[in-house]
């Protein structure tokens, strides 16, 4: 998750430009990328890349990015986890109603890499709640955004998280690994 | 040297901060529900940088709230080191339009004017201005380009709910530049940041 400094990860709109990248940056995303091998989604970010992967890697303008992620990601299996959404376009996309513990359960008894949630905050403060996340990934950026979409949603527990690493990057983003807190 | 005694004041906001933004009662002064929220998190190393820190400063800048439960808390708290003596003997500016008199030593009300205010204090020479807590404060001075660092000590935590320290700020963007990082024995990472330009 990209997030700014007061915890928004899109401007009220949804922009993300604000986000800062830089290769050093980019090379640790793409590694943790490649040790998952499934990708999840919300409705609203799964719409989003949806409009964008499909086709990233055929515009004249991709980036060594784009070019990269679009390698990994169009044909990974991929689960949108929504009630509303009746169709998707993209290929090896699947539809997960209801059922999200029992789904993930399933999926994790699967020999596999990892399964990676992109951005979709509601889908990750529901996961938080039931208790599914290993490991987070924040890539703090040094920005206050003062409104937009926050990554948080409010919850009614407390949780402990566990330091697992932190780094910064040239950029000013400091990048914080967490997991399961004791 | 000339720097030390003619150097102007900086204002040094100093937050404990959850990983969600909160910023509400980390000594649980306040009643919050997770009031004290930041005592689960104390390993040796943070007593000693707070210490480092407060002994830097020669004056605080708070918010009502934040001041209210620290009148209530810092009197008769009692130390080795002397912090606690630091904390009350040290010069109070306090930004609030409702309170009317303040009980606590050394303490002086700003009632309006609030940029003018905080540019006069900086102008005077002298160590650090401390923020801690007060986060509608800080988002006045945020907008005002007059905070000359801001350090977040991220908790490894998820609160939930509470205020946040960026609520109020729904002005414009502002970049900053991270200075820092340090991280403690707790897990707690202290982020430093200063003005872009």
């Amino acid at each position: 998750m990209h997030v700014s400094l007061d915890g928004f990860v899109a401007s009220p709109n949804g922009e993300i430009d604000w986000v800062r990248f830089d290769d050093d940056l980019v090379e640790d995303v793409q590694a943790l990328v490649d040790s998952a091998d499934t990708a999840l989604f919300g409705r609203v970010t799964y719409r989003l890349m949806e409009s964008y992967w499909p086709t990233a890697a055929e515009s004249p303008t991709a980036s060594k990015h784009d070019l990269d992620h679009s390698r990994w990601l169009n044909p990974a299996p991929k689960l949108v986890f929504s009630t509303t959404l009746k169709n998707v376009h993209w290929q090896n996309t699947r539809i997960v109603k209801d059922h999200i513990g029992e789904e993930i359960a399933r999926l994790r008894k699967q020999p596999g890499k990892n399964l990676i949630l992109f951005a979709s905050p509601t889908l990750g403060s529901t996961f938080m709640n039931l208790n599914l996340i290993d490991e987070y990934f924040f890539n703090i950026n040094p920005i206050v955004l003062g409104k937009g979409k926050p990554l948080f949603r409010e919850q009614s527990e407390m949780r402990r998280l566990k330091l697992l690493e932190s780094k910064t990057y040239r950029n000013g983003v400091a990048s914080l690994r967490y997991g399961r807190g004791s | 040297m000339a720097g030390e005694a003619s150097r102007m004041g900086r204002i040094v906001v100093s937050e404990f901060v959850s990983l969600d933004g909160v910023v509400e009662d980390p000594g649980g002064a306040e009643k919050f529900k997770h009031g004290g929220w930041s005592f689960k998190f104390r390993d040796d190393q943070v007593p000693k940088y707070k210490m480092d820190e407060v002994f830097a400063g020669d004056a605080l800048l708070l918010g009502r709230v934040t001041y209210e439960g620290f009148a209530k808390a810092w009197p008769s708290m009692k130390d080795d080191v002397g912090f606690a003596d630091k904390m009350n003997n040290m010069p109070k500016h306090v930004v609030s339009t409702t309170l009317k008199k303040l009980d606590w030593n050394n303490s002086k009300l700003i009632k309006a004017n609030v940029a003018e205010e905080v540019k006069k204090l900086k102008q005077q020479p002298g160590k650090d201005i401390l923020v801690y807590g007060s986060g509608k404060l800080v988002n006045t001075l945020l907008q005002h380009d007059l905070v000359d660092e801001l350090r977040l000590m991220v908790h490894p935590v998820v609160l939930g709910s509470g205020r946040r320290l960026f609520d109020n700020n729904a002005e414009t963007m502002k970049a900053l530049k991270l200075a820092e990082s340090k991280t403690f024995p707790s897990g707690i990472v202290l982020l430093t940041y200063h003005p872009a330009k």
